[in-house]
């Protein structure tokens, strides 16, 4: 049976007697839908952010606090691309193709009651689709030993490394050496390594404050160089009425609607892939079916429903990796990983078999919080809109004075501070010389547990390799990662290629 | 090798990179040469210091560091291009200053200085932003940790 019933009514009575558990949620669809909004400012950089406000939450508010910022912070997005025709996020960028022409052609409250209506809505469906399947995934993932855990953990961080960023060899050595500094401190046997005599270090690097500064620090420094996050554009005048009338252009358009969920979540089940793709392949794929592709970037409204139902749905996609395999698939859901380790709980398919009935909960908790976004997304739309006017100075320093008390916070002394400024030492180079600093973090999260699992398939085989072959899944995985290892490449040398043939013939 | 002296930023990330690798395999070895100890990080090393090489004589002329994804352009002037490197060390010296400032003090200078740093004008809203910011997220932290934060005036 796929639906675990029981499971269900004890998710329900979860809900339903945590009062915290909703009371969380409206607050972190407004801290999403500020930072998506802002152009620098990242929505997994909120959640970092947030990260040791949830220690003193149980579990559940602390994962429906932190899924709501993800969720606000995929709108907040496109509010930005719609009205400045910046996207506020990497998730929000095919939103700008057609939200920005309708704000010119002065339907910018159809755009954003569209885009608000295509987010709750590819939300829905993916979540939809995530309480259908989990019970089977679950059944399937329990199967998974320490090698199919350490290929599948070894594969997510590959993907992330090569798919996530411009240049393969970059993104993957960042990725490795993310996994090379997980494994610093107490080893699988018990041996410390790479400590520096440093005795905060035996459980290894804090990756929360190492994530903050990663994630924020790097980019708050970076954003120092602007006056303003955007320009002098008027904020647009917004009509309540209207913005309800867009939620009807968006339900004119099902199967846009439906086709941009189902990838959204197909593609957001990819590790490194996500909801950054998502939009734009979802945009691309409406465009290529219409009848009049050429209205696509006029304007078009499609366009918007198109884009912000897959970026939307792709939450739910990322869900499943998280969820099933313990695997996050980018930068916000990694933040999330962080959150069960920072609750002592490890994710992965026995957290699905052993909580049931929470991971329901979180499950129904997002379902309810497409609801909660549409109803906040509506009545907050001017104070967002206006707020994205506040120079950048007075942001910049808030953010990283709550960063570095945050991460005093997480750890009780100034070891966490230390790491912040040393990771965001580290990501601000890692920016400038174009290193994914998703798959660093993903490799830092993921280092020890590879190490762990790979221990124990030493033990359990004797050290014999064709344990291997005893292992047809595992074997298949290793086969993917080879694959994706050499195809990637070859695909990205092949485009470079005709595209400078192109361009030499061109001259 | 003119590729690799190209970019002699990206060259001396590399380097770190790959020096900080084989620090951690030596210490890693030092401690314990058993299999367990090393299954995992020295091939996982081999593949760093093998992509290190890659990403060296492979890589691109130096990029264009501005993801300015559609915000405003830069301010202008060298003096704003040395601009990160002032507010990254205001912000090492307000960590480095927290255990003998204590956060109420360190967060008041830090945002002060932080926010004048980056306009050079209204000192006086920069101080006035700092010491209720600063000051108020203290607060707010102190009351909200089970443990108290080093303080100087709270």
């Amino acid at each position: 049976m796929w639906l675990d019933f029981s499971a269900i009514d004890g998710a329900l009575s979860l809900l339903g007697s945590s009062w915290t558990a909703w009371a969380v949620v409206p607050l972190g669809l407004m801290i999403g839908l500020v930072f998506g909004a802002i152009p620098g400012m990242q929505t997994s950089m909120a959640m970092a952010i947030f990260l040791p406000a949830t220690l003193y939450m149980d579990f559940l508010s602390a994962m429906l606090f932190l899924t709501s910022i993800f969720t606000g912070g995929g709108f907040g997005g496109g509010i930005s691309s719609i009205l400045l025709g910046i996207p506020g996020t990497s998730t929000a960028v095919a939103t700008t193709f057609d939200g920005w022409p309708m704000t010119q052609k002065g339907q910018h409250n159809e755009a954003l009651g569209a885009a608000l209506f295509s987010s709750c809505a590819g939300m829905l469906f993916s979540y939809i689709l995530l309480f259908l399947t989990i019970g089977f995934l679950a059944s399937f993932v329990l199967n998974f030993g320490p090698l199919e855990m350490l290929m599948v953990a070894l594969w997510g961080v590959t993907l992330i490394g090569i798919l996530g960023g411009a240049s393969f060899s970059k993104g993957l050595l960042a990725g490795l050496f993310g996994l090379l500094l997980g494994t610093i401190g107490t080893s699988p046997i018990g041996i410390t390594r790479g400590t520096m005599g440093i005795p905060d270090l035996l459980d290894g690097i804090p990756v929360v404050p190492a994530m903050l500064g990663l994630f924020a620090v790097s980019e708050l420094i970076g954003l120092t160089q602007r006056d303003y996050i955007v320009g002098a554009e008027g904020a647009r005048k917004l009509s309540f009425r209207r913005i309800i009338a867009g939620f009807g252009m968006a339900m004119r358009y099902p199967v846009i609607l439906l086709q941009g969920s189902v990838m959204g979540a197909l593609i957001g089940a990819i590790p490194g892939v996500g909801s950054s793709v998502s939009n734009l392949a979802s945009y691309a794929e409406a465009r290529r079916r219409d009848e009049n592709p050429g209205s696509f970037g006029q304007g078009n409204p499609k366009g918007v429903v198109a884009a912000e139902s897959a970026n939307s749905s792709s939450e739910g996609g990322s869900m499943v990796t998280l969820l099933a395999l313990g695997l996050p698939g980018g930068g916000g859901t990694a933040v999330m990983l962080a959150a069960f380790a920072a609750h002592n709980i490890t994710g992965g398919p026995k957290f699905i078999r052993d909580q049931t009935d929470i991971v329901y909960a979180i499950i129904l908790g997002n379902l309810a919080q497409a609801f909660f976004l549409m109803f906040l997304g509506l009545f907050t739309i001017h104070f967002i809109s206006a707020l994205v006017k506040v120079p950048i100075r007075y942001l910049t320093a808030a953010v990283l004075v709550m960063s570095v008390t945050g991460a005093y916070a997480l750890t009780g002394s100034m070891l966490g501070p230390y790491v912040l400024v040393a990771f965001g030492a580290l990501g601000w180079i890692m920016r400038r010389f174009d290193y994914s600093i998703p798959a660093m973090v993903v490799g830092l999260l993921m280092g020890s547990l590879c190490d762990t699992n790979l221990v124990y398939v030493y033990q359990i085989s004797g050290g014999d390799w064709h344990y291997l072959f005893e292992r047809p899944l595992a074997l298949a995985l290793a086969v993917l990662l080879l694959i994706c290892v050499a195809v990637v490449p070859a695909l990205r040398w092949l485009k470079e290629t005709r595209r400078q043939a192109g361009a030499s013939n061109a001259g | 090798m003119k590729r690799v002296l190209r970019n002699p930023g990206n060259l001396l990330v590399v380097l770190g990179c790959a020096a900080a690798t084989i620090a951690y395999v030596l210490d890693a070895q030092a401690r314990s040469r058993s299999i367990e100890n090393l299954a995992f990080i020295v091939p996982l090393a081999v593949a760093v210091l093998a992509l290190c090489l890659l990403v060296l004589f492979t890589q691109q002329e130096p990029a264009e560091n501005a993801k300015t994804k559609g915000a405003e352009k830069p301010r202008g002037g060298a003096a704003n291009a040395a601009l990160p490197y002032y507010c990254f060390g205001a912000f090492v010296a307000y960590v480095l200053s927290i255990p003998h400032l204590g956060f109420d003090v360190a967060n008041m200078i830090f945002v002060a200085l932080f926010v004048w740093l980056q306009s050079r004008r209204q000192p006086l809203r920069a101080l006035l932003f700092g010491l209720v910011f600063g000051l108020g997220a203290a607060w707010v932290f102190q009351t909200i940790l089970p443990y108290r934060l080093p303080m100087t005036l709270l």
